[in-house]
């Protein structure tokens, strides 16, 4: 019995080593994407961001199925956002986030992308903010607000035009995100977002990160 | 000299951040200022004609609904002469704050409502006529804050729309009504099997003894408008014009389904101010929906009896359920200019 596992394992090597995928970490040069949003919040909220995109890792994997190659590229990706929305007759609220998640990609312009967020934000209430003391005076807070957490999930869909038959060095996307504020009347606010993305790359803005080279479905 | 200039600019900075915000009377006026009390932070939308010197305070209801809602068709033939300050009580509408919750109980609301009409004179003048107007809770809210002190010193009069001054009558109220009412629409044969199922509701559970209870008999009052025939030209584009559904559905959802919220729902279904009506001196105006459920008139009638006021009125409006000024929004407009030609 003990020699059973062994005699399978050593058949599944032996027949279905063309499944294996083979592997080679090498370093390579990525574009780091600066950033500018348009934001809309619903039902009312419009803004804007500004942020910037550090690739930190790659992986290029080659894919034989059939015959037919294929090359998927999967970056994992770090973007630190500042921002503002505006809630008309409310508030205005800015914003740091950061945010960590995976781009993936086809040899194709198409990409899709989701991250995971966190964060902080400042709300700064719309007119004057007062407060009236226990013997009736009333008073003004000057630039009033509250400090909160952020935390969401966004996915994003977009056209890399580096990857476009006429490269460019820009990208657009489409970001829609759900995140929540807390703590918001001793509770949380669900807020659902959509941003319209350009990022940008200045020549030569690249830096290095190690990419990961998987061959998948290939005769070893 | 540079001594001369900082010391110049001192002044300046000092005169400029001791002065009083100038704050405009004006017949457009469309602005939005804050209380901050007790933990929350809670926004007034200001709109109509200021320099009338007249402001209608509106209280809304729910608990937790929003008073924003009520900036749009149901109010602004009022802008014109008066102002309306739309008032979005804690954790409610787009109030906001951290940590509130030990805050939230009608005591509390009250104190904030007291502060906010210092606020309200302070910021538009001693001169500014308040009146104020609650609207379901917020008649419970406005009854509980005139009948404290001397409150009413500084309200010029007090007109309350389909409001629940007691939270008891109105529960008793709401069954009677829905039980005689479905029982007639069924020999009738309207709408039969919804019918049977409110009235068999209602006949199983004859008190509010939970939250839960109260909800679904209120929401079966809100469907029983639509079995008689009362039309709602409210529409969820006018609603969500002015107001986040976002906020408004938190603010809903943590009063129905966390314990915070349950205690505070569990302390107004016992809340009445019947017995202090009497210590109300002002003029007040009732105005109520003939079809409301949710308040039947028979509060109204009550709350009549009960008032000292030198000059009280109940208006009946015909095609109204909960929210006469969505149900007989040109009345319900008329009605109150009348009243507060007569007593300003």
């Amino acid at each position: 019995m003990p020699y059973l596992k062994t005699t399978f394992l050593l058949f599944a090597v032996c027949f279905f080593n063309t499944r294996t995928a083979a592997q080679a970490v090498d370093s390579i040069s990525l574009p780091v994407y600066t950033s500018a949003s348009f934001l809309y919040d619903f039902p009312q909220s419009f803004g804007a961001t500004a942020g910037i995109t550090l690739p930190l890792n790659s992986r290029h994997i080659y894919i034989n199925k059939k015959g037919r190659e294929k090359q998927k590229f999967r970056e994992l990706l770090t973007r630190s956002e500042v921002g503002f929305y505006r809630y008309p007759f409310n508030y205005t609220a800015l914003f740091f986030e950061q945010s960590i998640g995976f781009r993936y990609q086809s040899k194709k312009e198409y990409f899709y992308e989701w991250m995971l967020m966190a964060g902080v934000l400042r709300t700064f209430y719309d007119g004057t903010v007062y407060t009236v003391s226990d013997n009736g005076t009333v008073s003004t807070l000057k630039n009033f607000g509250r400090l909160y957490a952020v935390t969401g999930i966004s996915t994003g869909f977009g056209l890399d035009l580096e990857r476009s038959a006429k490269p460019l060095p820009l990208a657009v996307s489409l970001q829609p995100s759900l995140w929540i504020q807390y703590p918001y009347n001793s509770y949380v606010l669900p807020h659902i977002s959509i941003r319209l993305s350009l990022q940008y790359h200045f020549p030569s803005f690249n830096i290095w990160v190690h990419q990961k080279t998987i061959k998948r479905g290939f005769q070893s | 000299m540079t001594r001369r200039f900082i010391s110049i600019l001192a002044i300046v900075f000092c005169m400029c951040s001791c002065k009083k915000e100038t704050v405009h009377l004006n017949q457009n006026t469309n602005e939005v200022f804050w209380l901050s009390n007790a933990g929350a932070d809670m926004p007034v939308w200001v709109k109509g004609n200021t320099a009338s010197h007249v402001m209608i305070l509106f209280l809304h209801g729910g608990p937790g609904d929003g008073s924003y809602q009520f900036v749009g068709f149901q109010t602004n033939q009022l802008w014109k002469n008066y102002s309306f300050a739309y008032w979005d009580q804690r954790d409610a509408g787009s109030a906001a704050g951290n940590s509130n919750y030990s805050n939230l109980n009608l005591a509390q609301m009250i104190e904030d409502l007291q502060k906010l009409v210092a606020v309200i004179h302070y910021r538009y003048g001693n001169d500014m006529e308040i009146f104020l107007m609650g609207h379901s809770f917020g008649g419970l809210l406005g009854c509980g804050y005139l009948v404290q002190n001397s409150n009413q010193a500084n309200i010029k009069a007090w007109i309350e729309v389909d409001g629940a001054h007691d939270y008891p009558l109105a529960d008793k109220l709401e069954r009677r009504m829905l039980i005689d009412t479905g029982t007639a629409e069924i020999q009738k044969g309207n709408y039969v099997s919804e019918w049977k199922n409110i009235v068999s509701y209602c006949k199983k559970h004859p008190v509010r003894s939970s939250v839960t209870i109260g909800r679904k008999t209120d929401d079966f009052a809100a469907d029983a408008e639509s079995y008689v025939n009362i039309n709602h030209t409210k529409t969820a584009v006018n609603l969500f014009s002015v107001s986040s559904p976002v906020s408004l559905g938190t603010n809903l959802f943590k009063l129905y389904f966390t314990p915070a919220g349950n205690k505070f729902l569990q302390e107004i279904i016992t809340a009445s101010f019947t017995n202090q009506l009497n210590k109300i001196t002002i003029p007040s105006l009732l105005i109520w929906g003939q079809y409301d459920f949710t308040v039947p008139m028979g509060c109204g009638y009550d709350e009549l009896a009960r008032l000292s006021s030198s000059y009280k009125k109940l208006v009946l409006m015909p095609r109204s359920g909960h929210i006469p000024m969505d149900g007989d929004p040109d009345l319900f407009a008329k009605t109150v200019s009348d009243f507060i030609e007569v007593v300003k």
